[in-house]
């Protein structure tokens, strides 16, 4: 199993210098991230305001159970590629290539989940756009509508991104497997991991916001 | 090898798994609740703490250099104006 390079490149000092600056780049990425989501939730933030108890019965008529179970997924799975880095560290190669290929499977299972939360809302008429009957049989329609056109877009958003984590993480997996991703040179997986982190980050906010604020009516 | 990453271990990483199903069944459970006026901070604020908990032990910024948290802190900070000043904006309008 060839082994990758342990010499750090030229114009770091150190490995571990030239490890913190990769990962330094990776969180600027991140907080660019923040600030992308955070449009969105900006606006729901805005219209909520305007229209309280229409985004509270707008939120009731969510896939509740679905959508926990999305979030106890998502944590599953930043559990297993923090793991993974931890035994990627330590040389244990194969538990570590396995754990970022549960962590796929665990991402893919996300997004099967979401396709069914998407076809029962489709089944009850509420269609991005505002378009269904759905729309029809509510009072505030324009607040309803607000509510469903941004869960569409951030939802999407954030599926797009569970779906570039899928990719990455079948490329980290197999670079891990075939020994161009070493323990020597754990930090791209560490950098890897951080982007699925911050996917699952903006899930933990996306969650209450769409589903679980519902005036407490059950 | 890597330099030493010392105080997260894959211990710290059980115990945050463990602590985030936690706050998500709480949070779960008093979304049930009459909550009223509560209901934005606590489930919002319980979101928080549990973004800090991956923030800080799965993505590992406790013992990250300062300027990625610096990089993140600016993000999250520039987020909180932006939301602050736009609701501020709708709610203060009169017409």
């Amino acid at each position: 199993m060839a082994e990758a390079t342990v010499r750090h490149q030229g114009h770091f000092e150190s490995l571990e210098r030239q490890e913190q600056a990769a990962k330094f780049g990776m969180w600027v990425f991140l907080a660019s991230e923040v600030l992308f989501f955070g449009a969105l939730f900006t606006l729901y933030a805005a219209y909520r305001v305007g229209a309280p108890r229409a985004f509270d019965d707008a939120a009731g008529h969510n896939t509740l159970f679905l959508g926990s179970t999305n979030t106890l997924v998502l944590l599953l799975s930043s559990f297993f590629i923090a793991v993974a880095v931890h035994r990627l560290r330590e040389g244990a190669v194969k538990p570590a290539a396995i754990l970022v290929f549960g962590t796929m499977g665990l991402a893919v299972l996300f997004l099967a989940i979401k396709a069914v939360e998407y076809w029962l809302h489709f089944e009850h008429g509420i269609f991005p756009g505002g378009i269904g009957h759905y729309f029809q049989e509510v009072d505030d329609v324009a607040a309803h509508m607000a509510f469903w056109n941004l869960y569409y877009v951030t939802t999407g958003l954030h599926a797009i991104h569970v779906t570039i984590g899928v990719v990455m993480l079948a490329v980290l997996g197999f670079r891990i497997r075939t020994g161009k991703l070493a323990p020597s040179m754990p930090h791209g997986l560490a950098i890897g991991a951080l982007y699925w982190h911050i996917v699952d980050v903006m899930w933990l906010f996306i969650w209450p916001l769409y589903y679980l604020m519902r005036g407490g009516e059950g | 090898m890597s330099y030493e990453h010392t105080r997260v271990t894959v211990r710290s990483c059980v115990f945050t798994f463990i602590g985030l199903v936690v706050l998500t069944a709480v949070t779960f459970g008093l979304s049930f609740l009459h909550l009223g006026a509560f209901e934005v901070p606590v489930s919002l604020g319980i979101a928080g703490v549990k973004a800090a908990l991956v923030l800080l032990f799965f993505m590992e910024l406790i013992e990250e250099s300062v300027s990625s948290r610096l990089a993140l802190a600016s993000g999250v900070v520039l987020l909180a104006i932006l939301i602050a000043f736009a609701v501020a904006d709708i709610v203060t309008r009169t017409t």
